[in-house]
C-alpha cells in the first residue's frame, strides 16, 4: 500500500509529526463512517460522504498534515457533505415514508428495540440529526457544531430543540 | 451537551451504539494508494514530484476507482439514471436562481447582479442516453458544458464568475442547454463557493477572488499559515509565494486545494501571486491554523481525538 507522508519539516522548520494520509486519515474512517452513518441513516450515503471526504483530504494532504486538528477539519468535511448532500432529494419529497418504512426493515445495523428510536430518528431534518449527533453522542460544544455544521450557535439549539421533541413525541417519552 | 431525560436518553445511547458497531465498507479502510513520485525539486508543488497535471488526474481517478470499490452497496431506488448529486449553499450566499430541476433546453427567470458580485453556479446531470452534455451561458457568453451525464455518478460541475455585476450591476438571464433526454438540476447563488477552513483557524485576510492572472494582497502570519484555494475553468493555476514557493493546480471542472509553503518565515509579510489563462477563475483564503507543537506526534483515538505521542522518524 502506498504511504503519503506529508512534507518532513513545519515551515517554522520545527520536526513534522509523523502524520501520513494512512496514519490519519484513513485511521479515522471508521469514526467517520458512524458519524455519517448517524445523520445519513443510510450505508451507501455515508459511504460516499466518507469518500468524497477521503479523496478531499487526500488530494490537499500536504496541507491538511499541518492542521492543528486535521480530525477536526475531516470531521467539518464530512458533517459539511452530509448536510447538503440530500437537501435536494429532500425538497422533492424524497425519499417518501414508504421508502424509509422499507429501509428500516432492510437495516441490520437498526434491527431489534432500535426500530422505534430509527423510525423517529428518520423522521429529523439531516441538521437536527448532525445537531444531535455532534452534540449529544460526539460530546462538541454548541459553538463547536456551529462550526462543523457551518451555522451560528443559536441555529445548533434551534435545531437540538427541535430535533429532540420530535423524538419524545415520537417515542412517547414527552 | 444538551440536557437529555433518562427515558429517551438510555434509548439514543443504545441507538448511537448499535449504529457505532456497524463496521465501515472495506472500501473505506483498505485503500490502496498510489504512491506519488517526491522528487526533490527546489520547487515546491501541492503533488511533489508528480510532472504533469495529467498524472495529478489519473491518480485522482485511480484513488477515486478504489474508494468507490464496494463488497456490498447499499440498496438503492430504482433509477433510470444516476442520482443528481448534492448541492452546498453557503448560510451567507444570497439565491439567485433557486434549485431547479428540468430536462432539455429551457431560459431560466433572470435575476439582478449588484456591482462587483460575483455568481457562483452549481450544475448537475444525468442522462439514460449517449446524449450526455448540459451548457449553462449567461447573456451572450457560452459560458460552460457539463459531461459525462451518461456515466455511472453522471455529470457535475462548478464555478463562479468574478466581477459579473461590473460596476452598476446587470441583469442576467441563463440559458440551459441540453438534450431533451438529459434531465438537469442548477443552483445559482451569488459570491464564491464556500472554503472550508478548519475547526480553529482563523483566516488572515478577507477571501480573495480573481480571474486569470493576480495577486493575493501581502499579509503577515505570525505561526504557520495556510491556502485553502478553489478553482475552475480550462487549463491550470499556479500560485507561488514570494519565498519563491509554488503550487500547481488543475482547474479543470473544479478544484479545492490547500497549499502551505514550506519556507514560512513567521512575521515577516508575504504576497501571494497567481499565474493562470484568462479562463480560470480562482479563490484563494489565507488562514492561521497553529500545526502541531513542536516535537510531538498525533495518534487518533476511538473518539476522534488527536493525542500527543512520541514521534517517529518518516520512513524515507
Amino acid at each position: 500500500m502506498g504511504v503519503i507522508a506529508a512534507a518532513s519539516v513545519l515551515p517554522s522548520g520545527e520536526a513534522l509529526p509523523d502524520r501520513t494520509f494512512e496514519t490519519v486519515a484513513v485511521a479515522d474512517a471508521r469514526r467517520l463512517y458512524s458519524l455519517a452513518l448517524s445523520i445519513l441513516r443510510d450505508e451507501g450515503e455515508a459511504e460516499d460522504a466518507v469518500q468524497e471526504t477521503l479523496l478531499k483530504a487526500w488530494r490537499s494532504w500536504e496541507s491538511v498534515a499541518l492542521m492543528e486538528r486535521p480530525a477536526g477539519w475531516l470531521t467539518r468535511v464530512c458533517v459539511n457533505h452530509c448536510i447538503s448532500r440530500r437537501r435536494h432529494l429532500r425538497s422533492r419529497g424524497w425519499p417518501p415514508m414508504a421508502v424509509i418504512e422499507d429501509a428500516i426493515s432492510r437495516d441490520g445495523s437498526a434491527a431489534g428495540d432500535h426500530l422505534d428510536v430509527d423510525r423517529a430518528y428518520r423522521r429529523l431534518s439531516l441538521r437536527q440529526r448532525a445537531a444531535i449527533t455532534l452534540n449529544y453522542r460526539h460530546g462538541y460544544s454548541v459553538e463547536e457544531c456551529a462550526v462543523f455544521m457551518g451555522c451560528r450557535p443559536g441555529t445548533v439549539r434551534t435545531h437540538l430543540a427541535r430535533g429532540l421533541a420530535t423524538l419524545r413525541k415520537e417515542l412517547g417519552d414527552g | 451537551m444538551v440536557d437529555m431525560d433518562p427515558g429517551l436518553d438510555t434509548k439514543l445511547r443504545a441507538f448511537f451504539e448499535h449504529i457505532e458497531a456497524s463496521p465501515p465498507p472495506s472500501g473505506l479502510t483498505d485503500i490502496d494508494l498510489p504512491a506519488p513520485d517526491r522528487g526533490r525539486r527546489p520547487m515546491f508543488n501541492l503533488f511533489a514530484g508528480l510532472a504533469a497535471a495529467a498524472v495529478v488526474a489519473a491518480g485522482i481517478a485511480v484513488f477515486a476507482i478504489e474508494l468507490r470499490s464496494r463488497d456490498n452497496p447499499a440498496p438503492r431506488p430504482a433509477e433510470s439514471a444516476p442520482p443528481l448529486p448534492g448541492f452546498t449553499v453557503h448560510a451567507d450566499s444570497r439565491v439567485l436562481v433557486p434549485v431547479t430541476y428540468g430536462k432539455g433546453s429551457v431560459t431560466l427567470p433572470a435575476f439582478t447582479l449588484a456591482p462587483g458580485e460575483n455568481v457562483y453556479v452549481q450544475v448537475a446531470c444525468n442522462s439514460a442516453t449517449a446524449a450526455d452534455t448540459v451548457q449553462v451561458g449567461q447573456n451572450q457568453r457560452f459560458g460552460s458544458e457539463i459531461a459525462g451525464c451518461s456515466t455511472p455518478t453522471g455529470g457535475h460541475g462548478e464555478w463562479f464568475e468574478t466581477d459579473q455585476g461590473g460596476p452598476s450591476g446587470l441583469s442576467v438571464t441563463t440559458y440551459v442547454t441540453a438534450g431533451p433526454a438529459v434531465s438537469w438540476e442548477i443552483l445559482i447563488t451569488n459570491g464564491p463557493p464556500p472554503l472550508l477552513v478548519p475547526p480553529g483557524g482563523r483566516a488572515l485576510r478577507p477571501i480573495a477572488y480573481g480571474r486569470g492572472s493576480g495577486s493575493v494582497p501581502a499579509f503577515t502570519a505570525a505561526k504557520t499559515y495556510f491556502t485553502a484555494i478553489d478553482c475552475s475553468g480550462a487549463g491550470s493555476m499556479t500560485i507561488s509565494s514570494s519565498l519563491s514557493q509554488e503550487a500547481t493546480i488543475s482547474c479543470a471542472q473544479y478544484a479545492q486545494f490547500y497549499f502551505t509553503p514550506s519556507d514560512q518565515v513567521p512575521g515577516q509579510p508575504v504576497s501571494l501571486s497567481v499565474v493562470a489563462s484568462s479562463d480560470v477563475g480562482w479563490e484563494v483564503e489565507v488562514f492561521e491554523d497553529g500545526g502541531p507543537a513542536p516535537g510531538t506526534c498525533a495518534t487518533l483515538s476511538d473518539e476522534g481525538v488527536l493525542k500527543p505521542t512520541p514521534c517517529v522518524a518518516p520512513s524515507s
